[in-house]
């Protein structure tokens, strides 16, 4: 026991250790070009401007910069458990947010951008948008300008990838958006154009705590020295992303154009030619990603098993033998955990857990999410195979002199368990695919590698059926073993049967 | 020493408010057989249960082998609520409300009066050999080798060599019965009480079972039947008792009880059996 607390207790410091010359910034890779994404030639390397702004940034400062991958909706939750220091990912500096958190001065200024259908040229400014079905990105500004526009039937979208294929679908008109999403998904869709007419104004800060009133100048000071060096600049131009808005937010009207390569980079290596030798070397250079995320997906089940399996007999056990109030206390944990989502539980462990300084790492979070879940779920099976076991079996072990404990250890725990073993196998296999939940709490498995590498490429077929495969692939083992188990003991009672 | 291994007097055993057992009394003597006849429902199973102490009475004075105790105005159900480790009644051991001590010597009661059930309920999760060889070894501290080895000389005993890796389910009426009766002998048992033997038995396998049981009455070891076999009842008992409704209303020797009964309540319940 004081083991396993000191095991606790280390991983707690490890995790929260904070040392002050490394600046811990955190976005969500999750396919957001030109912001942060996956190199498409090299698929571990995360690229974008927003990596080369954190950089440039960390270097200026003279500090190590470290990046922590975070689901976008989460950044600012993430900023208060201390996960990290400042969150930049196309942040718009807002008045909702700034009761959130503190912005520094922008580091990006630009307009929002009409996407329309190539063919479609009745369209010329957000005016025209009226009567149309219109998509925008959830909480972005965009959503907020189409709703302040009348009779704009709004769709709201997590990833900007899912709008555009609806615009090209037909399933909707136009989709409003931040001019650099605008201009790279562009960029490598034909099927797709901006319409000229620049909408609203937006300004990307970069977030802190309200409290880091500190880290706040020296962030500020940081993004001026960018801006009067040029460096800020240099960055912008290669992504392309250099307009006027920029020009006038920094007075610098200079006329030199430095190439966009960073940007000719990007839609060389996505216009490449889909060959099949080329997915087939794509996929290839995934599997090292695939395994590790796998790795974690394995990890966070079988360790949440783990929990389940104890804790739901424990809790079983206390619901069946134990003290009255015990076993309330027990049925109740039973009935909260099994009625409220998973994901809301998974949330009130990783942020609203650390208000009262429980402060847990996302693995450790996970872990006990899942665990706490599934223990309620096994705590039910367990009880059904208990009550299955017949009356008759115990009081033959109580006639004969055994106690009640021994009776249940060597009579009806290994009864129950022989019928209990199917449902706990399927729960099993069902915990596999929930773990796809604690993406949510930032960590890269499975079904966030699906995410990040389909919304790079744009291919959902392809790395959907890979990853269902290899989902596929991790439950076959337990199953077998689950079915060998079971084959055996039936074996044992049936195969001398004459 | 008393000559008598059993003496139960003033039993009452209640059921959800139903009186099963009123005031019995009755005793057995050291290496007697005694069969226990009456209809369905009048209390014989209940009986074997309150004398082997699985179900604990609402009120008794017992004396097992010079063991003593008192169960006068036993108030199970508040005992029940008294206690917090209430738990859900199909797990319970009813000497769990007792205390510590008394639960032990109940405990130790029913190590001593091995109860051989109708259904028998042999462990389905183990095999012969462990069905047998359980209970010496976590009860009476034996090594597993230890309790094997008694196991597997009690199995020869009854002719179920080579049974040893049989499961319960595989085996026939009477060879599960001859299992239950090992498990139970494997605890060297004072008494054993069969209920209904021969129920699952077919009918020319009755005289091995009478056989069976003389030769553990030479051994010395007391032994209760309840039957509804008349003529099992008659040959194999010294004595039989005739139960009604939860009482016991006569006890005598195999003739008087078949022959010649003095209660009017037996002769008209002999008489419908024995088709007279």
């Amino acid at each position: 026991m004081t083991k396993l607390f000191t095991f606790f207790t280390l991983f707690f410091i490890v995790y929260s250790a904070n040392s002050h010359d490394v600046l811990k910034w955190a976005a969500d890779a999750e396919g957001n070009a030109p912001y942060i994404f996956q190199d498409p030639n090299v698929p571990e390397k995360l690229i974008g401007f927003e990596v080369d702004i954190a950089s440039a940034l960390a270097y200026e400062l003279g500090l190590k910069e470290r990046f922590v991958q975070n689901q976008w909706d989460g950044l600012i939750p993430g900023l208060y458990r201390g996960d990290y220091d400042i969150a930049m990912n196309g942040l718009e500096i807002t008045d909702e947010r700034k009761k959130a958190v503190n912005f520094s001065k922008p580091y990006y200024i630009t307009h929002l951008s009409i996407v329309v259908r190539f063919e479609s040229d009745s369209l010329r400014d957000e005016y025209d948008l009226k009567g149309m079905n219109v998509g925008a990105l959830k909480n972005s500004q965009a959503e907020n300008v189409l709703i302040g526009l009348d009779g704009v039937n709004v769709r709201t979208y997590e990833g900007e990838v899912n709008a555009f294929e609806d615009l090209q679908n037909g399933r909707i008109d136009a989709v409003l958006v931040d001019f650099p999403i605008a201009l790279y998904y562009t960029s490598i869709n034909k099927a797709l154009k901006i319409v000229g007419a620049e909408v609203s104004e937006v300004s990307y800060g970069i977030a802190l705590r309200l409290e880091d009133k500190q880290l706040l100048q020296t962030i500020n000071a940081g993004l001026d020295s960018l801006i009067t060096t040029g460096e800020l600049r240099k960055i912008l131009e290669s992504w392309n992303l250099w307009a006027h808005e920029m020009a006038e937010y920094t007075n610098d009207y200079s006329e030199y154009d430095l190439p966009a390569i960073r940007y000719d980079y990007f839609v060389a290596a996505m216009s490449r030619d889909s060959s099949l030798e080329t997915i087939f070397v794509r996929y290839l250079s995934f599997m090292p990603m695939v395994a590790r995320a796998a790795l974690m997906t394995v990890n966070i089940s079988v360790l949440s098993m783990i929990i389940a399996i104890v804790l739901g007999l424990f809790i079983a056990i206390t619901k069946v033998y134990g003290p009255k109030p015990l076993s309330i206390l027990a049925s109740v944990f039973i009935e909260v955990i099994r009625g409220t989502p998973l994901l809301i539980q998974l949330f009130f462990i990783f942020y609203a857990l650390p208000t009262i300084g429980i402060k847990l790492s996302p693995f450790l979070a996970a872990i006990i999410g899942l665990g706490l879940n599934y223990a309620a779920y096994e705590a039910e099976n367990y009880r059904a195979g208990l009550f299955s076991v017949h009356k008759g079996q115990i009081e033959a072990a109580l006639s004969l002199g055994m106690s009640r404990r021994n009776a249940l250890r060597y009579i009806v725990l290994p009864q129950a368990f022989r019928i209990v073993l199917p449902p706990v196998t399927n729960d099993f296999i069902s915990l596999l695919k929930d773990s796809s939940l604690v993406s949510v709490i930032t960590l890269v498995e499975l079904t966030k590698l699906y995410n990040q590498l389909s919304s790079t490429y744009f291919d959902y077929i392809g790395t959907g059926i890979m990853i269902a495969a290899v989902y596929l692939l991790l439950g076959l083992p337990f199953v077998k073993l689950s079915r060998s188990i079971e084959h055996r003991m039936t074996n044992d009672v049936d195969k001398k049967k004459y | 020493m008393n000559s008598n291994i059993i003496e139960i007097s003033g039993l009452d055993k209640y059921y959800d408010g139903n009186r099963i057992l009123k005031s019995l009394n009755f005793s057995v003597s050291r290496g007697e057989i005694v069969s226990i006849i009456g209809r369905s429902g009048c209390g014989k199973t209940t009986l074997l249960k309150c004398v082997n102490l699985l179900e604990i009475p609402e009120n008794g004075f017992y004396n097992i082998n010079n063991t003593i105790f008192d169960f006068t105005n036993l108030n199970l159900a508040a005992l029940k609520t008294r206690r917090i480790f209430s738990g859900q009644s199909t797990f319970l051991d009813k000497a769990d409300y007792l205390g510590y001590e008394l639960k032990t010597s109940i405990m130790q009661i029913r190590r001593k009066i091995a109860l051989i059930f109708q259904s028998l309920n042999l462990f389905s999760n183990l095999n012969v050999l462990e069905n047998v060889s359980l209970a010496p070894r976590i009860i009476n501290g034996l090594t597993k080798e230890e309790a094997t080895e008694l196991a597997i000389s009690l199995l020869n005993k009854l002719n179920l060599r080579d049974f040893e890796k049989r499961m319960p389910n595989s085996l026939s009426g009477g060879e599960a019965q001859r299992v239950a009766i090992a498990r139970s002998l494997a605890m060297n048992p004072d008494v054993i009480l069969f209920d209904e033997p021969t129920s699952a038995l077919d009918p020319e396998l009755i005289s091995d079972f009478v056989e069976l049981m003389k030769d553990l009455q030479s051994e010395g070891i007391t032994q209760i039947i309840v039957t509804h076999q008349m003529l099992l009842a008659r040959v194999v008992a010294d004595r039989v008792m005739y139960m009604e409704d939860g009482e016991l209303i006569e006890c005598g020797t195999p003739e008087q009880i078949f022959d010649n009964p003095k209660d009017p309540k037996t002769s008209s319940y002999i008489s419908k059996v024995l088709l007279r």
